[in-house]
C-alpha cells in the first residue's frame, strides 16, 4: 500500500511538472494539495484495503454528541473481518470510534434511541432493512433527531 | 355618369349601416364595462351589493346574472378575481384551485413561530375559514420570529393578535379563535370542522395528540418543526403516507427534547418552515402538485441546504393508523398524552426540581446580603459559555456544568486564592439560569469533597426578580 502510494505521488509530480502552467500559479498549488494528501494517506496508512468510505451526517441536535460537527467522512472497517459493513456494525463502530459524549442519547440496545430517524442515501432505513442493511462504498447515512420546537 | 353616382350612394349607405351596427355594439360593450366597474367599486355603485357572490346557476328567482361571463360556471366573484388575479393567472393553479381555497378550512395548532407565516399566507391567499388555536399570550421575546404579532399586541392572547392581523390582510376570510390549548377531550370535536390541520405546536405531547386526532378524524396533517438552525416538515396521514406514530412509535427521551426557550432559534428558520407548511396546505386543499406525503423536507439553515428524503409508508402495526388501531374516537379523549410523552403540553419554563436540602441552598436575597457584607467566597456560574457571555454576575467563575468534573482544580485554586489567613474552608456558591443545574453541581461538588457548597435558589431568573430588576434574565 505504502509503495503504491509513493509511486502514485511520484507519477503525479512528474505529470504535474510536464503539464505545469506557465501563467497561472493557482492550478499548480491545487494539484500540490492533492499530491500532498495522497502522500500523507499513503504514509500514514489511513486507508486499508477493506476499509469502506462513508459519509455520516448528524442533525436535529445529535451533532452535539459529535463535537458539534454535522458531517463526517469516515473509513469504516467491518468488525470480525466480515466482508460486509451493515447498519448494525456501523452503529457499534460509531459508538466505539466517533461519539464524543452521552452515547445513551444516540443508541439504545443495538439500535438508535427512539426519536431518531435514519436515512440511507436519502431513504428511510425502514425501506431497506433497518439494522441488516448492507452498506456500500460512498453511501451516505443521515441520523436525524426529530424536532419539536415551533 | 349618373350610374356611377348611384353606385357610390349605395356604397355610402352600406358603410353607414355597418358603422351604426358597430356603434351599437361598442355602446353595449361600454355599458357592460361600466357595470363590472360598479361591482368592483361598491362605494360608487348604484347596484345592490348582493350582486357580488350571487348564485349564477340559480333558477328564475335567483339574482339576475351579471353581464359578464364567468367561464365554465365557477363561483368566484369579481372582487375575488381581482384580489387573487396573480395566482389565478398561474396555468397550474387557476380558478378551480382558487375556488377550493375559498371553500377550504384549516385549523392551525399554535400561533407561534411556525403558525405566524402559516396564518398570514393562508389568510392572504384566501382560505375560506382559518381556525387558530393557542393558549399563550404574546411576549416580547416572541416577536423576533412570531411575525404575525407586533409590539402593540404584547400581553394580548396570541389568537386575538393573529386573528386581527389576518383580517387586516384579508377581511373576506373567516377567522375562528381558540384561546386555549388542544387537549384530548376537545381535539376531535374541533378538528371535525376543518379540512386540513396544521401542527405548528412546540412540544412532543401536543404533537402525538394532533397526529392521533387527525388519524381518528381522518384529516391530513401538515406538520412542521424548527429549532436552532434546523427545520423539518412533512404531511402525515395523507394518501398512503404514514402518521407521526408510524415514524416515532416511542417518544424521544425527555433529555433529547430541546425547547426553543432553552436551545434558542433563529427567527427566519420557523419562518421558512411555516411558509413551506402554508404551501403544503394550499397543495392539499387545491389538489395541485405533489404534497410531501411519505417524504420529509429537512432544512439546514447554516449551510443553506434543503434535503427531501423518502419516508416509510403506513405501518400496518401502528396503534393509531394500523389495521387494528387502539386509538379510536372512544379511547383518544381519555389518553394521557403528557404522561405518554413524559413532558408537559407547553414549551414554557419547566417546573423547578428541588434536589438539594435547604441547608445546602441560599436565597438570592441572602446571597446579596453576603456580597454586600464583603464576605469572601467563590461564585461558580455553571451555564454554558455562550449564555454566560450574554450577562453574568461580577466576579463569577464560569464552569459549564458538563465540564465540571474536569475543572475541580480551578475551583480549588480560586478558593485558595480568596482565602485569608485563619479563615476556615472557603464557601462556594453555585448559580445557573433557573436553579436546576446548579443543584446538580452542588451535589457533584459535595461528593467530590467540597464541604461548603451552596446552591443559589432559583438561579439568575430569581436574582432578576428579587434583587436586581435591571439584570437581563432570559
Amino acid at each position: 500500500m505504502n509503495k503504491l502510494g509513493f509511486r502514485l505521488t511520484a507519477q503525479w509530480c512528474l505529470l504535474l511538472w510536464l503539464i505545469r502552467p506557465r501563467s497561472s500559479d493557482y492550478r499548480i498549488s491545487f494539484h500540490f494539495i492533492v499530491v500532498r494528501s495522497n502522500f500523507r494517506a499513503a504514509r500514514l496508512g489511513v486507508r486499508r484495503a477493506d476499509d469502506m468510505h462513508l459519509t455520516l451526517e448528524f442533525g436535529g441536535g445529535l451533532e452535539l454528541l459529535f463535537g458539534s460537527q454535522k458531517k463526517h467522512e469516515v473509513e469504516v472497517t467491518s468488525p470480525d473481518d466480515l466482508k460486509e459493513v451493515t447498519m448494525e456494525s456501523l452503529l457499534s463502530w460509531i459508538k466505539d470510534n466517533l461519539i464524543k459524549e452521552r452515547p445513551e442519547m444516540f443508541v439504545k440496545e443495538s439500535s438508535v434511541r427512539p426519536g431518531v430517524l435514519v436515512l440511507i442515501n436519502d431513504s428511510d432505513w425502514e425501506l431497506c432493512g433497518r439494522l441488516e442493511t448492507v452498506l456500500e462504498e460512498n453511501d451516505e447515512v443521515i441520523f436525524i433527531s426529530t424536532l419539536h420546537g415551533g | 355618369m349618373f350610374f356611377v353616382f348611384f353606385h357610390k350612394m349605395a356604397d355610402f349607405t352600406l358603410e353607414l349601416e355597418a358603422l351604426r351596427v358597430e356603434n351599437a355594439r361598442l355602446k353595449e360593450k361600454l355599458k357592460q364595462h361600466l357595470l363590472v366597474e360598479d361591482m368592483l367599486l361598491p362605494s360608487s355603485s348604484n347596484l345592490p351589493r348582493a350582486v357580488i357572490g350571487m348564485n349564477r346557476e340559480g333558477g328564475e328567482n335567483a339574482c339576475p346574472a351579471p353581464p359578464w361571463i364567468a367561464g365554465l360556471s365557477h363561483s368566484l366573484t369579481a372582487a375575488q378575481i381581482q384580489r387573487y388575479s396573480r395566482q389565478l393567472l398561474l396555468p397550474s393553479f387557476g380558478v378551480k384551485a382558487q375556488e377550493n381555497l375559498c371553500k377550504g378550512s384549516v385549523l392551525i395548532v399554535g400561533a407561534g413561530g411556525l403558525g405566524s407565516p402559516v396564518a398570514l399566507y393562508l389568510a392572504a391567499c384566501g382560505v375560506g375559514c382559518i381556525g387558530i388555536m393557542d393558549p399563550d399570550r404574546v411576549e416580547l421575546h416572541n416577536l423576533h420570529r412570531q411575525v404575525i404579532h407586533n409590539e402593540a399586541s404584547v400581553g394580548e392572547t396570541k389568537v386575538s393578535s393573529a386573528s386581527r392581523t389576518c383580517l387586516a390582510i384579508n377581511s373576506s376570510v373567516k377567522v375562528v379563535e381558540y384561546p386555549f390549548g388542544l387537549d384530548a377531550r376537545n381535539a376531535l370535536d374541533i378538528m371535525a370542522q376543518y379540512d386540513v390541520v396544521v401542527d405548528a405546536s412546540d412540544n412532543v405531547a401536543t404533537r402525538y395528540l394532533v397526529s392521533d386526532a387527525c388519524v381518528v378524524a381522518n384529516k391530513p396533517l401538515v406538520s412542521g418543526a424548527a429549532l436552532g438552525m434546523e427545520g423539518q416538515l412533512t404531511v402525515y396521514n395523507y394518501l398512503k403516507g404514514p402518521c407521526y406514530r408510524c415514524l416515532f412509535p416511542t417518544p424521544s427521551p425527555q433529555a433529547a427534547c430541546q425547547r426553543c426557550s432553552d436551545a434558542g432559534v433563529l427567527g427566519v428558520v420557523p419562518g421558512i418552515v411555516g411558509t413551506f407548511q402554508a404551501l403544503e396546505v394550499i397543495k392539499v386543499l387545491t389538489k395541485v402538485g405533489e404534497p410531501l406525503s411519505a417524504r420529509m423536507l429537512i432544512l439546514d439553515a447554516l449551510s443553506s441546504r434543503i434535503h427531501t428524503v423518502k419516508l416509510r409508508g403506513k405501518n400496518t402495526q401502528c396503534v393509531a393508523c394500523g389495521e387494528l388501531p387502539q386509538i379510536t374516537h372512544i379511547t383518544l379523549p381519555n389518553f394521557d398524552y403528557e404522561k405518554f410523552a413524559a413532558s408537559p403540553m407547553s414549551d414554557g419554563t419547566p417546573p423547578r426540581e428541588q434536589v438539594v436540602g435547604e441547608d445546602q441552598s441560599i436565597t438570592c436575597t441572602d446571597y446579596n446580603k453576603l456580597v454586600r457584607g464583603h464576605k469572601s467566597h467563590v461564585l461558580v456560574d455553571v451555564r454554558e459559555k455562550h449564555q454566560y457571555d450574554i450577562a453574568s454576575l461580577p466576579d463569577s467563575l464560569n464552569i459549564p456544568y458538563a465540564k465540571l468534573p474536569q475543572q475541580l482544580d480551578t475551583i480549588r485554586a480560586a478558593a485558595q486564592k480568596h482565602k485569608h489567613e485563619g479563615d476556615e474552608d472557603m464557601s462556594v456558591y453555585v448559580i445557573c439560569r433557573r436553579g436546576n443545574d446548579s443543584q446538580r453541581a452542588v451535589q457533584d461538588l459535595r461528593s467530590a469533597g467540597f464541604n461548603l457548597v451552596y446552591d443559589i435558589t432559583g438561579g439568575l431568573l430569581s436574582w432578576a426578580q428579587d434583587v436586581d430588576s435591571t439584570f437581563p434574565a432570559l
